[in-house]
């Protein structure tokens, strides 16, 4: 049977008197690729900064695994399983590779102060575990070879595929990207698409922006197109891709 | 001469202390705080004022760390979920309230007056000059503090402050209470610096509201950048550089034609020339690394 896992009705934002999101709805199964497409300012984005937290909605419901969360914040999100990456990619240029990941898992004992004094020997066996991991996670996106690095050093690719490692790092079940493959040479794109479905495999979820319409028809198993801040059309990608809204939108036809 | 060392080092460990402080703070967790002094100040008249009334030293001691990292606590709950640049304005307004509740509530403080005769730790047991137990307790609370910090800095949880320093976006999108840490920081850095200000009514035997100008502040910032930030080490040489730019520049007073208070002003321009020179020339400061800062965010 196919589980829903995240489910948004009716959303809206405005930003003074522009609207950016306006009465979003669709919902998301259950380890599935869902690709979300639309015009720059169609409202992707925002939309996405609605569902993780960044920005308060002003109307509407987000439902994640049958709980209402459109109320919690962000980092409270990111504990229920719902992490997102950013389009902007945000690595934490002074810190190495190996640091930017160890962050990523969630609720360490070492990142309360007393376990720092008074629990040495778990905080430093669940650190060696934490390392074990994150080793695993830069194997996974050739990135093992650059773990001394500071993140800042990365190439635009690169800083992409940390920051997905990163994200990994928190053991979600849905993984939100935003424009994963902006920036990305084309092998090296072609290998993260080989890696989400690797991971959708193993159990995982995605909603994931992107503009390069081939690559989000490769990936999604069902493509969203948004226009004017609502999803006016879902279906396999195939379809939404040759629809003539679809084509006008990316053509500039206008409106 | 050996002397002399000694009370100029006593002011170095308590100046190293205080920074230490600040540089937990903004070094490692980016929080910007004009009014460190203000912890300082509170740390200082709490042991003081608590002594005076009849409380034992330790005591006094204890509830001025404690004082003074409640009110990191108070300062820190209005301004640390608003951007950057609030906490700035409030802690250097916050620091200002300090200094001049001190100097009006006469009642309590002797405003402008100041305070003296109080007890020392373990003044009446020791048979040599106090400055060197003083000098003594000063730097093994210093070696203390920067072991705690160290510690602390390099655990999990000093890797949570440094990715808020960093972008606090990032820590908030995998799931940490970017908030509290913050709070957490601020909170231990105003305690060490209540910790700098009971020594610094030890040393001084008597402190009033002057010893707290915003001034202060700007010492343990010229300190914590001039060591590099995030690096405790680096804070500590700033602090023993500082002074003795301070003392050295006390006895040149007798070799150049100038009033004592156009030396002190001369002193305020050649720091500040100084400054300039290192962002010129070591941006990253004397220990900082350099690879830092050559990374684009």
């Amino acid at each position: 049977m196919v589980q829903e896992i995240l489910r948004v009705r009716d959303v809206k934002k405005y930003f003074g008197g522009v609207m950016a999101v306006d009465g979003a709805s669709f919902s998301v199964e259950e380890q599935t690729i869902r690709g979300l497409i639309g015009a720059n300012g169609a409202g992707k984005t925002t939309l996405f900064n609605l569902i993780t937290g960044y920005y308060k909605l002003d109307s509407g419901k987000i439902f994640f695994e049958g709980e209402r969360v459109d109320q919690l914040p962000t980092f409270k999100k990111a504990r229920i399983g719902m992490v997102r990456t950013f389009q902007l990619t945000k690595v934490l240029s002074r810190m190495t590779v190996m640091e930017n990941l160890l962050l990523g898992h969630k609720m360490q004992s070492g990142e309360q102060i007393h376990n720092i004094f008074f629990r040495q020997k778990m905080v430093a066996d669940e650190e060696a575990g934490i390392v074990e991991k994150a080793l695993e996670k830069l194997e996974f996106f050739d990135l093992i070879h650059m773990k001394d690095d500071y993140a800042g050093a990365l190439s635009g690719g690169q800083k992409r595929l940390l920051e997905m490692a990163r994200a990994l790092m928190t053991d979600p079940k849905m993984l939100l990207l935003d424009e994963p493959f902006a920036g990305v040479n084309p092998t090296l794109a072609k290998k993260l698409v080989r890696r989400i479905k690797e991971l959708k495999d193993m159990g995982m979820t995605f909603l994931i922006i992107e503009h390069d319409i081939p690559l989000i028809t490769e990936v999604s198993d069902t493509l969203s197109f948004m226009n004017h801040g609502r999803i006016i059309l879902e279906g396999p990608p195939e379809d939404v891709k040759h629809d003539p809204r679809v084509l006008d939108a990316y053509l500039g036809g206008g409106s | 001469m050996i002397d002399y060392l000694v009370a100029i080092s006593i002011i170095v460990g308590i100046y190293a202390i205080f920074s230490i402080g600040l540089n937990l703070e903004w070094g490692f967790t980016g929080l910007i705080n004009f009014g460190h002094v203000g912890f300082l100040a509170i740390g200082a008249y709490t042991t003081v004022l608590m002594n005076q009334s009849g409380a034992p030293l330790w005591l006094s001691m204890a509830s001025a760390v404690v004082l003074a990292g409640f009110f990191g606590l108070l300062v820190g709950i209005p301004t640390l979920r608003l951007r950057k640049d609030y906490l700035a304005i409030v802690t250097i307004g916050f620091s200002e309230i300090v200094r001049l509740f001190l100097l009006n509530e006469e009642w309590l403080t002797r405003g402008p007056m100041g305070l003296f005769g109080f007890d020392r730790p373990f003044e009446a047991m020791i048979p040599f000059d106090y400055n060197y137990f003083l000098f003594i307790l000063v730097f093994g609370s210093l070696a203390v503090i920067y072991l705690l910090v160290e510690k602390l800095v390099r655990s999990p949880w000093g890797r949570v402050l440094k990715s808020i320093r960093e972008d606090e976006d990032v820590p908030a999108a995998l799931g940490k209470d970017v908030f509290l840490y913050k709070i957490q920081a601020l909170m231990i850095g105003s305690a060490i610096a209540g910790l700098a200000g009971a020594f610094l009514a030890f040393n001084m035997q008597y402190i009033s509201p002057r010893n707290f100008i915003p001034m202060e502040t700007f010492y343990a910032w010229i300190i914590v950048v001039l060591g590099g930030s995030a690096r405790n080490k680096g804070t500590i040489l700033g602090a023993i550089l500082v002074q003795s730019f301070y003392t050295g520049t006390r006895y040149l007073q007798d070799y150049v034609p100038l009033a004592s208070h156009q030396m002190g002003a001369l002193r305020v321009i050649v720091i500040g020339v100084l400054l300039v020179l290192l962002m010129m020339y070591k941006p990253q400061g004397l220990l900082g690394r350099k690879e830092e800062l050559t990374l684009g965010q």
